[in-house]
């Protein structure tokens, strides 16, 4: 027996579990957040209810502001859960529309339903670049008018009750 | 149409006996792998065999039949397939969801451990034995479509209409090109089954190995086959003007490819010489521990990829146990138990094996660039808490000087016997002939860079080599037809491959730096009645029209277009919207000719204006590229049927 017939089973082994844990990273995603911590000013883009500039319209000190449009299919999917949990906790979301217009939204949100305390929409995407958003769906949670946590391309459901627990 | 709501409470027909006959099919295998324990039934196994592939084949004709009368009862076909779409889409996509693909995989690994079972020339008994580690694979692959990606998963209510199939993948190359590098895939299967019964019972006669190549070659043609209309489905299809992004995808079909190729170059010199046993058995090994790999790492969703269309980590933790599980069985076997060395003194160094040997560590090398760089994102995830990705420029700079190398290697060592051989001054004249011809080339495509010019240099240098070869061999004397027929006609059956293959593979070297190296790009934004140019080309938008098709409606644009003020016709590109799946598209159109393609597609369109963003390209020699893998795959599956004698 020799030593370098055993090498490929050791190397293949390492690999494997390389992979291994790999594959177990990948249960709890390490997921890239930038500017957590970030402190946001003034959100002046204009609600399309009222016309009021949204800063004006938070009252709340904890909230999502959630970033979709009409035509983005993982939008249109999380819709329903993001409607499914308004009406489980009571959280305020704000909805900010990237990139697309103003009937659009309203068709959409008068056929699938309403999960926005309001919304806004992001005409020149200066708020999307402000706060590092490159992709929709995506939520951000600020509290004290500071980002804690953001999801990319998908909200998670637990986290999100676990952050809003202290509301109830 | 007959599609209502109802609730059919979980019961259906159809998707009923499509889970039977998986597990019918399953037992059997079960039944196949303990046969060898009742030792008086040998010929037990191939009846085995026989029942799991009809099994899995009903079960296959089920998910199509299902997929063909639009039963969305079952899940798999409500997720991809709608009542709009074209009957061959409808059946291609009972293979483009990963269920499906799966069920195709266990399909054609029975075919051909069936095709093995009645075509091989391996004494019975040895073939029985190796079917038996085949009927383990088919525990694996059956319990994991039975365990984990059940095709036939009936839904409780029934949907009025199907999601639809990813629109990309509404192609034809889809319906074709799945089922080819499976194919190449599966077969690489034998070799490793082989290998392990010879390894098991520590004999590997040169005469075995014979019979082993062709279905070494089989399988890498079709992976070569497979890979290259991949590759042309990426070039009609993503509209990027490109054929090969490196993407791990890409990369995990790529990595079995090059083992193949080593595989069935050690394979030579073990049934020519009986040297390298011990290395073509681990070759053979890898390659097919390779191709699981690749269907992990795609499967798993462990690297995020263009076009990971199915992934779930579930699918990824059994996965790797079976590649764990087979991998220390097989290289534990190796280890321990490897083929007693009787490689005799190399007397001389200029011999084919010393180059075949070189060709091995050169492709090697290849495949561990190539498994590295797909690996490592992970290793420095788990590292550093950080992603990384590698992409092209890494590709590009490690690939391409060995691969380079590997031309001019294979150019050079081609030319030499198997016994001693000397260098003759005409292996000079032929570098010296590729050089003038690659000055020559440059006079119309200009000097590049110094890595395309050597790819080129390299490439010619193997084109002039096989045809030296050739006519050496031929050693015509007069110049009478019927002479030089019957000459050609006596040639032996592995020459013709051998020079054929090369011949393909310079072929294909040309396309790909030609395309690579000597490509012009331009995006503009065109309105109706305004032309642009590029390079040589003229193109003039002349109308923009909808079309409504069955399942999409189309936005197509008329190009008309001009080179050198003649005329070369008109392209349509269009960009298409699919109602059932609420994507676009966008649609190529090429110009195909032998010199050049010219590629557009559109980008975007501004609809206030009726302007275009469109994309030109001008790729030189892309048709050198599928040419090349036709002559690969025309080589290898020529030698693969021919019978042969040692």
């Amino acid at each position: 027996m020799k030593i370098s017939y055993i090498l490929p089973l050791i190397v293949t082994l390492l690999i494997a579990i390389v992979l291994w844990v790999g594959l177990g990273s990948l249960q709890n995603k390490i997921v890239y957040k930038p500017l957590i911590g970030k402190h946001i000013d003034n959100i002046n883009l204009k609600s399309i209810i009222n016309n009021k500039p949204l800063n004006q319209v938070i009252k709340e000190q904890k909230y999502i502001l959630y970033f979709f449009s009409s035509w983005c299919g993982h939008c249109a999917r999380e819709h329903k859960e993001l409607i499914k949990m308004k009406k489980k906790l009571d959280i305020p979301i704000y909805g900010i529309v990237s990139n697309d217009s103003l009937l659009a939204i309203k068709v959409m949100l008068s056929r699938e339903g309403n999960p926005f305390n309001d919304v806004a929409i992001d005409d020149n995407s200066f708020l999307s670049i402000d706060l590092g958003v490159n992709g929709i769906p995506e939520a951000i949670i600020i509290e004290d008018g500071k980002i804690i946590d953001r999801f990319r391309g998908g909200i998670d459901y637990g986290v999100i009750s676990k952050i809003f627990a202290s509301n109830y | 149409m007959l599609l209502k709501k109802k609730d059919n409470g979980g019961l259906n027909l159809l998707g009923i006996f499509g889970q039977i006959s998986l597990v019918i099919s399953f037992i059997f295998a079960i039944f196949a792998i303990i046969s060898p324990l009742f030792k008086k039934n040998d010929k037990m196994i191939g009846n085995m065999i026989i029942g799991q592939t009809l099994f899995a084949f009903s079960a296959f004709v089920i998910l199509i039949y299902a997929f063909v009368v639009s039963d969305f009862s079952i899940s798999n076909v409500y997720q991809n397939s709608h009542t709009t779409k074209p009957l061959i889409y409808k059946i291609a996509g009972s293979w483009g969801s990963h269920e499906g693909s799966m069920l195709l995989w266990a399909n054609l690994h029975m075919f051909i451990s069936l095709a093995y079972l009645i075509f091989s020339d391996e004494k019975l008994k040895i073939r029985l034995k190796i079917l038996t580690i085949q009927s383990w694979l088919s525990v694996f692959i059956l319990g994991f479509i039975i365990f984990t990606s059940n095709p036939f998963v009936i839904l409780d209510m029934v949907p009025e209409n199907g999601k639809g199939l990813n629109p990309l993948l509404q192609d034809i190359g889809l319906a074709i090109h799945p089922p080819i590098l499976y194919l190449g895939y599966v077969s690489s299967s034998i070799a490793f089954s082989s290998i392990f019964i010879y390894l098991l019972q520590n004999e590997f006669s040169s005469l075995s190995a014979f019979y082993l190549q062709k279905w070494i070659l089989f399988s890498w043609s079709f992976l070569t086959l497979g890979i290259g209309l991949g590759s042309l489905w990426a070039y009609r299809e993503l509209g990027w003007g490109g054929f090969w992004f490196w993407d791990p995808v890409e990369n995990a079909s790529l990595m079995p490819w090059l083992l193949a190729s080593a595989l069935l170059h050690a394979n030579i010199v073990c049934y020519k010489t009986e040297n390298l046993k011990n290395w073509t058995s681990l070759l053979a090994i890898l390659t097919f521990l390779a191709s699981i790999l690749g269907a992990f790492l795609v499967r798993s969703g462990i690297i995020t990829s263009v076009h990971s269309f199915a992934s779930d980590p579930g699918r990824g933790v059994y996965i790797l146990a079976a590649l764990c599980f087979a991998s220390l069985v097989s290289l534990s076997l190796f280890a321990f138990k490897p083929f007693a060395n009787n490689q005799k003194e190399e007397e001389a160094f200029l011999t084919k094996q010393n180059g075949i040997k070189l060709n091995n560590l050169l492709l090697f090398t290849l495949f561990f660039t190539i498994c590295l760089g797909t690996i490592y994102p992970i290793f420095y995830e788990i590292i550093m808490h950080k992603s990384i990705s590698v992409g092209e420029p890494y590709f590009v700079k490690v690939f391409l000087p060995i691969a380079i190398s590997l031309l001019f290697a294979s150019g050079f060592f081609s030319n030499l016997n198997w016994k001693r051989s000397k260098i003759s001054k005409i292996y000079f004249l032929i570098l010296l002939i590729s050089g003038l011809f690659l000055l020559f080339i440059h006079k119309f495509y200009f000097y590049k860079n110094i890595t395309s010019s050597f790819a080129l240099f390299g490439s010619f240098y193997l084109l002039f080599s096989m045809f030296y070869i050739y006519f050496k061999k031929l050693d015509l004397a007069c110049y009478e037809f019927t002479y030089i027929l019957a000459k050609i006609r006596s040639l032996s059956v592995s020459f013709n491959t051998m020079i054929l293959s090369h011949i393909g593979f310079a072929i294909l070297a040309i396309g790909i730096t030609f395309s690579s190296g000597w490509d012009a790009e331009k995006t503009a934004i065109i309105s109706i009645g305004e032309k642009i140019r590029l390079d040589n080309y003229e193109v003039e938008l002349r109308s923009l029209n909808l079309k409504k098709k069955h399942n999409y409606v189309a936005a197509i644009a008329n190009l008309y277009v001009e080179k050198k003020s003649n005329e070369l016709g008109h392209l349509w590109p269009e960009q298409r919207f699919y109602n059932a799946e609420q994507t676009w598209t966008s649609e190529s159109s090429i110009i195909w000719q032998i010199n050049e393609d010219f590629y557009v597609n559109i980008s975007e369109i501004i609809p206030s204006s009726n302007k275009l963003e469109v994309k030109l390209f001008i790729k030189p020699f892309v048709s050198f590229i599928w040419m090349g893998v036709l002559i690969l795959f025309i080589g290898g599956i020529y030698s693969s049927f021919r019978k042969r004698n040692l």
